[in-house]
């Protein structure tokens, strides 16, 4: 982290103490991921307990099912429901720690396979919307920075639209548009790439309009900073402004947005999914909470919160890497 | 021979308004050319204008704007680029942020060198290293791999300036290079660019000091209001003013200004001002008549204290005019009070003046600290200082950052707690008593800060904020007491509906200061309250708080960094470094004769109105 | 106090819905729950502005005659949200050092419940409807809102004039009555408008997914959700509903920032 000359100009012992906050931070870091996804499993568990109805009689097909008490208590058993709690709660936990995610009440099947089944497609879909979402919102960043009526204008666009517009009304805008009016794209997901068109673009362009507008109040600030001053005083022109400085201090607040923005995309997700008739993590959690199938929605919970997590904790070493005045405070 | 630089009427504009009008000046290679003007001068828009650099929404017009050979007003921007850095540079105001927080020292150099030449990286490296070396930057190798925020004040302003001279440029615009940096880290920088200068380096020095100017500079241009009010040798600017702006500016300086003094001109009186300020004291002279005496004294000592008039020259009496010798100089407080009694404290009618407190009759001493000591963590802020404030005096505290003089305010102020040591007011326990024991008497100690916008709700008016302070927070309701206390401190009885953030920085301290006094307290602590006003305005400030101090009887522990305000308005200092106190003593006996080796490096450094032109 | 264009158009949405809220016959003389069957599926058109749903009611009527019920949803949600996360935020602002430090992990806890996710979870444990995807909205906006008004409280307790305030003798009681309550509070009024417009949007993609409002109820969410399945095929079903979910959420946070901006430069 010595800066760009190559020559070693940082001594040794300053080298070892950054990597020991290094050490340090990624410990800590371990330690506050381990215990927010134990309180999640936790609240989760809470929620079921919560769950108005008997379990063996939802597993067994809902309360009109007529199960016979035989067949309640054989369901009660396999599920381990005749536990006290406490044991439950550590039986559940234990569970969890194997990845054992427990059966589907529905689909009498392993929640965890279920799941990984419907992830790729999912993880797909954000990855994507994602990108496309960071590649408008720094052209538009970029372009409204020339200022001008237009540009200012162009900020507070962005920002309604992120705001305001949910995505099943742009979804079937789009659809209206491209598909039933201009019969560009189909409707509904099929194989291949265009069939992800409109949701990869359903998803991002919401999600452009936050990210654009926080990235350009970032660009604008720093492009009128005391330090470009001194840059263009230096000689700079303005692309050398834009990629050697202003466009690391416009990364910083978007980085740091890059771990509620996969929140946003996940709940996107549950919707597009669903009109697009894409399968995936959404469309799966949504037909569990309307079938109450408990076990696949905690599941996809606790999934959800783990990448949740990983995706901080990715982005706050992203952050650390953009901006060195972190490295140091620790 | 041909001027380096030729500015013919130059003006700029942003949108409908003129900024800069009619600016022109030349200056010729290798020498330095000091810009003088209080801040909405316009100096820093014209050196910005010079580079082409005046701004997007800004309109620069000039007859003539010439570098060497090269027309500055008509170039393209690639003319411009290349003239940037490479002939011309730019020292910029504030270190802290010219330099980009998120790149190492090294790297923005090294910019300035990759931008307008052929080197290698290697080679850019080497010409880095040589060039902190150059301006005096300790452990280069290490600097430069750092970052801006993790140098000090001192070093980042050596940064800077290595960058702006890489390619060795033929004119060097340096604005404000030594806006708040202590005084001993000022004179090297100053010595830096004074050492470029005679290397044959062409400078422009922009500042609102004078006397930094005055140091470097062989010529000075005065500006107001984006004009010149007037331009000639250092020398006859300084010893013969012709424009009345320029004579106000030098008259505001504290340096060597004896205490008592009015700095500025008096305000006409405003309109509420119940009585008559009873004058025990002659009426005091103004400003315009006393530059028969030199302003400045060309680096010989000042003049001897006992020159000032033997009577008690509109202080609290307390100068006696004996002479530095006989000065309290010792922490232990008399018993006996030294002046006559009635003339201190000598309450104005129907102005709050008179103390509310009942008091042990003859209690001399305000406030006294003894052996404090505030630890951070394992760094001592505060190690072991004692001092006593008299009754209507003012004890300067004076170091640089750092020296734990601020840790030293908050401890009077009972904002933060002694691990050692104990502050008494009036004789009561203060640092030791429980808060709600102490919480009736805090209106005995009041404060002003450097910053007073942000001491004020965002959300009140000044009226709003006096009342309160009035009635003891009981009401907000503004009515004839506001109005009255705002006639005080010079202030129109408008301002009272009026939001702090919409008046100037002046107007802001005196509401700072009409709240400090309105529960009528003994003693008020001023951190830094005039460091970051224009010296016009400071001297008006000063000139308030001096009255106040005779009408009111008012102490003060008065806070700064600034050496020419805390001999003027100080009766005894204290000077502090790294949180102990190195010398104490009457004013003029520290600053005539300095026992200690650092208060005599603090003296030396700061730099006076130079009325001798330093060699051309 | 000159209003910009934008403030003008955002405060006559506002108007026009909340003519709609109270008085929707002034604007729809129509009965939003009659039903037409023979009329169903209409298209837009002169007689039908906006349409008719599958049982031939008259979309436009039902849009406007669901103003008040879906604003109320929102706001509900609002207050629900901004009223736990006060709590909260002053709690951990204010609190001794363990409370905040215990108050901040709980919130790292809510948000690894990313955007309507935990909204699923309340709902799958107390089912679906008005009345628990309301709470459930409200929930989920909550740690948001908390961790915003907990900056905002140690901003304001840690400021120069708090201890202008100490100085001049005032208790701590007094300093927060009189200083940090009302300073946070105006963060709050922007805060709600604000977050108005985003409870309406969460409550109606809820609806959307069945698991909010349901007909015949003349309420945007419900709607949506009776237009689900048709979207190919009868777009103006769900279309027009969103449109007006659109534009109260756009105007609301059009008048929320203004509101924050004018507080910044006044």
């Amino acid at each position: 982290m010595a800066g760009s000359l190559s020559v070693d100009l940082v001594g040794a012992p300053v080298r070892s103490a950054a990597r020991g906050r290094l050490v340090r931070w990624a410990l800590l870091r371990a330690g506050g991921v381990l215990f927010v996804l134990w309180a999640v499993a936790t609240v989760t568990f809470f929620a079921l307990q919560l769950i108005p109805g008997d379990p063996a009689e939802a597993i067994l097909g809902g309360p009109g099912s007529q199960a016979s008490a035989e067949a309640l208590d054989a369901a009660r058993a396999e599920y381990g429901l005749d536990q006290p709690m406490p044991v439950q709660y550590l039986a559940y936990l234990g569970r969890l720690a194997t990845g054992d995610l427990g059966t589907s009440y529905l689909l009498r099947d392993d929640v965890a396979s279920v799941i990984l089944d419907v992830l790729g497609p999912t993880l797909l879909l954000a990855g994507l919307s994602l990108l496309v979402a960071s590649l408008i919102a720094l052209g538009l960043a970029v372009w409204s920075t020339r200022g001008g009526r237009v540009a200012a204008g162009l900020g507070s666009l962005l920002e309604i639209v992120a705001a305001a517009v949910p995505h099943f009304w742009l979804a079937i805008s789009l659809i209206l548009l491209f598909s039933t009016t201009l019969g560009w794209l189909p409707p509904v997901s099929v194989p291949g790439g265009l069939g992800l068109v409109l949701p990869v673009l359903t998803l991002a362009i919401p999600l452009a309009g936050f990210l654009g507008q926080v990235m350009r109040e970032a660009l604008l600030d720093a492009l009128d900073s005391p330090f470009v001053l001194a840059a263009r005083a230096r000689g700079e022109g303005d692309a050398g402004v834009f990629w050697r400085h202003a466009l690391r201090h416009a990364a910083i607040p978007a980085i740091g947005l890059v771990g509620w923005a996969f929140g946003s995309l996940v709940s996107g997700a549950v919707v597009v999914e669903t009109i697009f008739a894409r399968q995936g993590l959404g469309r799966s959690l949504l037909s569990a909470v309307q079938g109450r199938d408990v076990p696949v929605v905690i599941g996809i919970v606790l999934v959800v919160a783990l990448a949740y997590m990983l995706v901080t904790t990715l982005t706050d070493l992203a952050d650390r890497a953009v901006d060195p005045r972190l490295r140091a405070r620790s | 021979m041909t001027a380096l630089l030729s500015v013919q009427n130059l003006s700029v504009a942003f949108g409908g308004s003129t900024v800069v009008s009619g600016v022109s000046f030349e200056v010729q290679p290798g020498e330095c050319v000091g810009i003088v003007g209080e801040s909405g001068s316009g100096k820093s828009v014209t050196a910005r204008a010079l580079l082409g650099l005046a701004g997007p929404r800004s309109t620069v017009t000039a007859d003539e704007l010439r570098f060497d050979d090269t027309s500055i007003a008509d170039a393209t921007p690639r003319r411009l680029r290349t003239l940037r850095g490479r002939d011309i540079g730019y020292v910029s105001q504030g270190a802290l942020v010219a330099l980009d927080p998120l790149r190492t020292v090294g790297r923005e150099i090294g910019d300035s060198l990759r931008l307008h030449g052929g080197l290698s990286a290697r080679q850019r490296q080497e010409r880095v290293l040589s060039l902190l070396a150059d301006v005096g930057m300790p452990e280069p190798s290490l600097r430069a791999g750092q970052r801006a925020d993790q140098l000090s004040g001192g070093l980042r302003q050596r940064a800077v300036i290595a960058s702006a001279i890489a390619l060795g440029p033929r004119l060097l615009i340096a604005d404000e290079p030594t806006t708040a940096l202590d005084s001993t880290v000022q004179a090297g920088i100053l010595d830096l660019l004074e050492r470029l200068r005679s290397e044959g380096t062409a400078l422009i020095l922009i500042s609102h000091d004078l006397a930094v100017v005055s140091r470097l500079a062989s010529r000075v241009l005065v500006m107001r209001g984006g004009r010149i009010v007037e331009t000639g040798s250092t020398a006859e600017v300084l010893t013969a003013p012709q424009h009345p702006y320029t004579r106000q500016l030098i008259a505001a300086v504290p340096t060597d200004r004896p205490r008592g003094t009015r700095l500025g001109a008096p305000l006409a009186a405003p309109v509420l001002r119940a009585a008559p300020v009873l004058p025990a004291t002659p009426v005091l002279p103004t400003a315009p008549d006393l530059p028969a005496t030199p302003v400045g004294n060309s680096g010989l000592a000042p003049q001897p204290a006992a020159a000032p008039p033997a009577t008690p020259l509109g202080n609290s009496g307390l100068r006696s005019g004996k002479g530095p010798d006989s000065a309290v100089s010792t922490g232990r407080p008399p018993r006996t009070p030294e002046f006559p009694k009635g003339t201190a404290g000598t309450p104005d009618e129907g102005l709050p003046g008179s103390p509310e407190f009942p008091t042990k009759e003859e209690e001399a001493v305000v406030v006294e600290a003894t052996g404090l000591v505030r630890r951070f963590g394992d760094r001592l802020a505060v190690d072991g200082v004692s001092f006593v404030l008299e009754r209507g005096r003012t004890l300067g505290v004076v170091g640089e950052s750092g020296s734990g003089k601020t840790t030293v305010a908050r401890l009077v102020l009972a904002l933060d707690r002694p691990d050692a040591g104990e502050v008494r007011i009036l004789g009561e326990p203060w640092s030791a008593a429980p808060e709600r024991d102490r919480r009736d008497r805090r209106p005995l100690v009041g404060a002003i800060y450097q910053d007073a916008l942000s001491s004020f709700d965002p959300r009140l008016t000044v009226g709003a904020i006096l009342a309160d302070a009035l009635s003891g927070g009981r009401s907000r309701r503004p009515d004839a007491a506001v109005a009255r206390l705002l006639g005080q401190v010079g202030l129109d009885p408008s301002v009272a509906g009026r939001r702090p953030r919409l008046l100037s920085g002046g107007q802001q301290q005196r509401v700072a200061i009409a709240r400090a006094i309105a529960p009528r307290p003994r003693v008020i602590v001023c951190d830094e309250p005039v460091s970051s006003l224009d010296v016009s305005v400071q001297a008006q400030v000063l000139d308030l708080l001096d009255e106040l101090q005779r009408e009111l009887g008012l102490s003060y522990l008065f806070i700064t960094h600034d050496l020419g305000v805390v001999r003027h308005v100080s009766d005894e200092v204290l000077v502090m470094r790294e949180g102990r106190v190195v010398e104490r003593g009457a004013t003029e006996a520290v600053f005539t004769a300095p026992q200690h080796d650092y208060t005599r490096r603090l003296l030396a450094s700061a730099p006076r109105i130079a009325a001798a032109p330093p060699r051309a | 106090m000159r209003l910009r264009a934008a403030e003008v158009v955002s405060l006559a949405v506002i108007a026009f819905l909340a003519v709609a809220a109270l008085a929707p016959f002034l604007l729809a003389p129509g009965d939003p729950l009659a039903i037409d069957p023979l009329d169903s599926f209409q298209s837009p058109s002169t007689a039908h502005v906006f349409g008719t749903d599958e049982s031939g009611r008259d979309i436009f009527t039902r849009v406007v005659h669901g103003t008040g019920a879906s604003l109320t949803i929102g706001l509900a949600a609002t207050a629900i949200g901004l009223g736990l996360a006060l709590v909260f935020g002053l709690l951990a602002g204010f609190g001794p050092r363990w409370l905040d430090f215990g108050t901040t992990r709980l919130l790292e806890v809510l948000f690894a419940f990313p955007g309507l996710l935990f909204a699923l979870l309340f709902i799958v444990v107390y089912g679906p409807g008005v009345v628990t995807s309301t709470i459930a909205v409200g929930l989920s906006t909550a740690p948001g809102y908390a961790r915003i008004i907990r900056s905002r409280v140690i901003q304001v307790r840690t400021s120069p004039y708090l201890e202008a305030s100490v100085v001049l003798g005032r208790s701590a009681r007094f300093r927060i009555a009189r200083h940090v309550l009302p300073n946070v509070a105006g963060s709050l009024f922007v805060l709600a408008t604000l977050g108005v417009g985003q409870s309406i949007v969460w409550a109606s993609s809820l609806s959307y997914l069945g698991l909010g409002a349901v007909p015949p109820a003349a309420e945007w969410g419900a709607m949506l959700s009776a237009g689900r399945t048709y979207i190919s095929s009868f777009w103006w079903m769900t279309f027009f509903p969103g449109l007006f979910i659109v534009l109260s959420a756009a105007a609301t946070t059009v008048l929320g920032r203004s509101i924050q901006q004018r507080g910044r430069e006044s």
